[in-house]
């Protein structure tokens, strides 16, 4: 056989092995420096689509919303009589925390009632001051002074604090351009806290300081909460609610998982190559998929600003195909008689291999979702580096250069051929099959069903929607003006009126409180001239009206020191300084950029916002999202028949034969279509992991068959059905073992590898080498 | 929280048979001990009821205001209060749910969402004082004793945001210590005064 390229670089680089030994160690420690440098983003952004605007703005936005910027923590007893204790217990709990992590949301305060009385002036619209005058009048007061009377007779409390800066019940004209949804259950002022009517719950309400797109961050907080609810005294639990309780949760469960399918596939890796390889080049084996995901990642790095955990994580996936070249190579130098002439034989074939899977990963690089994308030039990375490793360095290690089972010696010419039988019914079969298959199986993504949610957290969250009577399922908008911020506000109230023009009701925001500037600068002047009309006049007829039903003479001092000022422009930091910080926060918030933003909250039933302002409106409720996720991924479905198409070009141009790139798919086609029936026969849709898994399954399918199809064509024993049988076994024991994940989504990714290659790997042994048959000197293929 | 001193000081009204000697000061744990005394010797009691008289002395009226009413607890979780003059409204808490209203018996007019969340609230301090859970009540009041014949106990919230709405309560008992004569509520613009009177243990539920 004439030495190929690969045979002479042998030769070349035999005589410089140290030279060789010292590059490739300089380039391993170069890799190994920036890896421990690097930081990896562990948040669950990267799986979210940002191919559109809509969906890249949610995905942005996800961590601005108010249920991700509040953690519950319910304290329920086990009888009724332990308020007080209960708060003693939240007390300690809340001195327990890290304030670096959380801390409590105070709602046990009464807000400066005369601070908000004095938002008045700049509230108050020409409309406003004509029910003002209205009020004004001297029937109007005496019946003001007869009702305070009769309301001062009941229980009192907060109320009479009010007459007395309120006697004419102005704060309607305020009270009435509060949001409707006010947020959290009031405080019991004598605990601290909200507690249930039972008195057997309590509800500490937290802001965290830990995004609910850190890991580690939430997972340290969970831990916190961990030790901190497990030294409530005996007879109280505690339930804890918030995205970062999922966040940890999913971490954890990611990481418990890891650790056990790790170990375990370690172990079973070991097995395969102490009981089929038995070669002190298992060794180098090993090594392989090490050094591919050493090189893949700073290539990663390199190539992309933020790497992201999962995509590294997924990345580990195609390990199995970077070990494969090592594998093959492996087998053809233990039975060809020299080096040179196992490369020329198995060096062709792997690269049509290598060139077929980055080709078919390549696909996945035009994906929405930018973890899938980072997973392509990864995977694509690591196949070349492992390519080149099998080839050019691999079979200058220790114990590996030495033929050790030779067969037969191989032909002297690599252009042994044959014909296929059988290819086109089998494969047209297969692709009418995936294909009708493809069509019933609809692509689902839930954002919920990515993540670990247990019955423990379920029910917890539950237990306190209940309690609390918090309803879930409201539309969160996120509305943006103009960069300074200042315009978000008015787009907020021209939201809010638009939704609640079509459904009354159905939509609030802190838009009545915080008016345009125009407006507010306009009621301003408004009342300046209102009190200089009538306000002397109103001042002595209230006092004249007051002191006949009984009042002191300055009883309402009070209330004209604040209707007597001038007012002032009306801030969020106002808002704040009048006890109404918890209303800010809930329906203010500065984006990544700094730019403040409006919150509208719509009830469910809530019309969609106006078309025109969908450039200015995110919605960050999940069912949104989700649906946007879904719209945006509906197109990587797409992307497999790309794949399936791109890899078979791939193999017509590499097997130079219609027929043979066919047969050689077949493998592929068989996992594909594994895949398929399994989901459909389970009732489940394909979601985005089984999305970004299949290119998987294609790409080793199309592996071995072209594995398979070339040692056929070479009629040569270069161990290629031992050499698949290894390669698909380590790739079940690295990837499949994920099946056994608590995580669903390394689950479906181990499920959905181990599926396709079970049915890849016995159809390249077995049924590629029943249709094809070998004819000597031929040169037609068919 | 508009309700909260009047259920308090009808609740201690049901809890207070007759008391040995006590300290002039109790701390914590004295205070504790006492109140465990109380609720062992009132549990035969299921339920109260009676008449009160409420006056409201506040600095900015020359006159108090004066009201009547009637109230009715009974254990575990039903609660009814209210006035009858000179402006009929009330409030009922039963197993859970609250009714807060404006208007006599036969014309109740609910109260809006908002006032009933007050109400709320108010229901819940209710329960505790009705089950009389000493550590909890010394959890979230200091007590003290002003006098000890006739017996007065002073109760100062131990919160920031409580003593906002109530400074301090005044309980006052009657000579026998077998019920309270009155209660006294310093609220920061306010002093309530409630003489309780025809009061009954173990009364007929109401019919309304």
């Amino acid at each position: 056989m004439k030495p190929n390229w690969a045979a002479r670089l042998f030769t070349v680089l035999a005589r410089h092995r140290l030279v060789l030994a010292a590059v490739v160690i300089a380039v391993m420690g170069v890799c190994l420096l920036v890896i421990t440098s690097l930081e990896l983003d562990m948040s669950l952004k990267a799986l979210m689509p940002d191919s559109s605007a809509a969906s890249r703005r949610s995905a942005e936005l996800l961590d601005l919303a108010p249920f991700s910027r509040v953690i519950l923590v319910q304290l329920t007893a086990l009888d009724s009589q332990t308020a007080p204790r209960l708060a003693q217990a939240a007390d300690d709990l809340v001195a327990g925390l890290n304030p670096a992590r959380a801390q409590k949301i105070e709602t046990a305060r009464l807000p400066d009632f005369k601070l908000i009385m004095a938002l008045l002036p700049a509230l108050c619209d020409n409309a406003c001051l004509s029910r003002l005058r209205q009020s004004l009048t001297q029937p109007q007061m005496e019946e003001a002074m007869a009702s305070i009377k009769l309301e001062l007779a009941g229980a009192g409390g907060l109320g009479d604090l009010l007459w007395r800066l309120d006697p004419l019940t102005l704060r309607s004209e305020i009270f009435s351009k509060f949001p409707r949804r006010q947020g959290w259950p009031l405080a019991d002022p004598l605990i601290g806290y909200p507690i249930s009517p039972d008195g057997r719950h309590l509800l500490i309400i937290l802001k965290p300081l830990v995004s609910m797109n850190d890991p580690e961050g939430a997972k340290t907080l969970m831990a916190d909460f961990g030790r901190l609810t497990g030294q409530l005294p005996e007879g109280v639990s505690a339930q804890v609610v918030g995205a970062q309780r999922h966040t940890a949760a999913n971490a954890a469960a990611i990481e418990r998982d890891l650790t056990l399918t790790m170990s375990l596939a370690l172990l079973l890796i070991l097995a395969i190559y102490l009981f089929m390889v038995r070669s002190w080049g298992s060794v180098w084996l090993f090594l392989t998929p090490a050094v591919a995901v050493m090189a893949a990642t700073v290539g990663l790095t390199m190539a992309f600003p933020q790497v992201s955990g999962l995509a590294l994580g997924f990345g580990a996936a195609v390990l199995g195909i970077a070990e494969d070249y090592a594998v093959h190579v492996h087998y053809a130098l233990r039975r060809a008689i020299s080096p040179q002439a196992a490369l020329s034989q198995v060096a062709r074939p792997l690269v049509m291999s290598a060139v077929t899977c980055v080709v078919g990963f390549g696909v996945l690089l035009f994906s929405a979702v930018p973890a899938i994308r980072q997973l392509a030039f990864f995977s694509s990375l690591a196949i070349a580096v492992g390519y080149l490793w099998a080839v050019l360095v691999l079979p200058h290690c220790p114990a590996m250069d030495r033929p050790r089972e030779v067969s037969r010696p191989f032909p002297a010419s690599s252009d042994s051929i044959g014909r296929v039988k059988m290819v086109w019914p089998v494969f047209l079969g297969l692709v009418g099959l995936t294909v009708a298959l493809m069509s019933r199986l609809p692509v689902e993504i839930s954002v919920r069903a990515m993540g670990l949610s247990s019955p423990a957290i379920v029910e917890d969250q539950r237990l306190v929607e209940e309690t609390w009577r918090l309803e879930g399922g409201r539309r969160i908008y996120l509305v943006r003006g103009d960069p300074s911020g200042e315009t978000s506000m008015d787009l907020s109230g021209r939201l809010t009126e638009a939704l609640n023009g079509q459904v009354p009701g159905s939509a609030s925001s802190l838009a009545g409180l915080l008016p345009p500037l125009d407006a507010q600068r306009a009621n301003l002047e408004g009342w300046r001239d209102f009190l200089a009309e009538d306000g002397c006049e109103a001042r002595r007829r209230l006092t004249r009206v007051g002191e006949a039903a009984g009042f002191a003479s300055d009883a309402f001092t009070p209330f004209w020191d604040w209707f007597f000022s001038e007012g002032s422009i009306i801030t969020p930091n106002a808002l704040t300084q009048a006890g109404l910080g918890q209303l800010v926060d809930n329906f203010i918030v500065d984006d990544p950029q700094n730019i403040r933003l409006g919150v509208v909250v719509a009830e469910p039933d809530a019309p969609e916002p106006p078309p025109n302002m969908a450039d200015q409106v995110f919605s960050i409720s999940v069912a949104d999202l989700e649906r946007d996720m879904s719209q945006a991924l509906a197109g990587e479905k797409r992307l497999l028949p790309f794949c399936v198409l791109i890899c078979l070009g791939v193999l017509v141009w590499a097997l130079r034969g219609v027929s043979l790139a066919c047969l050689a798919f077949i493998p592929a086609l068989s996992g594909l279509l594994a895949v398929q029936m399994v989901q459909l026969i389970m009732g489940r849709p394909l979601g985005l992991v089984e999305v970004a898994a299949l290119p998987l399954v294609i790409c080793l399918g199309a592996d071995y068959g072209i594995v398979a199809v070339s040692e056929m064509m070479a009629n040569a024993d270069l161990g290629a059905p031992k050499a698949i049988v290894v390669s698909g076994l380590s790739t079940i024991a690295g990837v499949g073992i994920l099946i056994l994940a608590s995580h669903p989504v390394l689950s479906a990714l181990g499920r959905t590898v181990f599926i396709g290659l079970m049915a890849a790997m016995p159809v390249s042994i077995m049924i590629l080498p029943k249709m094809f048959i070998p004819v000597k000197g031929s040169n037609d293929a068919e | 929280m508009k309700f909260f001193t009047i259920f308090l000081a009808a609740l201690l009204l049901e809890f207070v048979p007759p008391l040995t000697v006590f300290p002039a000061l109790a701390d914590d744990a004295t205070a504790k001990e006492l109140l465990l005394t109380l609720k062992t010797q009132i549990s035969d009691i299921s339920s109260i009821s009676g008449q009160f008289t409420q006056e409201k002395k506040l600095d900015f009226l020359n006159d108090p205001v004066i009201s009547q009413g009637e109230f009715y607890f009974s254990r575990p979780d039903y609660l009814l209060w209210e006035y009858l003059e000179p402006l009929p409204s009330g409030l009922k808490m039963e197993h859970g749910q609250i009714e807060a209203w404006t208007g006599r018996p036969d014309q109740r007019v609910k109260q809006p969402e908002g006032l009933t969340e007050a109400a709320r609230i108010a229901a819940g301090q209710m329960m505790l004082w009705m089950n009389l859970d000493p550590e909890a009540i010394v959890a979230a009041y200091k007590v003290s004793i002003i006098a000890d014949n006739p017996l007065v106990l002073k109760l100062t919230p131990k919160r920031d945001g409580a003593r906002e709405m109530i400074q301090s309560l005044q309980v006052e008992f009657s000579p026998d210590r077998r019920t309270v004569r009155q209660v006294i509520l310093n609220e920061p613009q306010s002093v309530i005064t409630l003489t309780f009177s025809l009061v009954r243990t173990n009364a007929p539920h109401p019919s309304r």
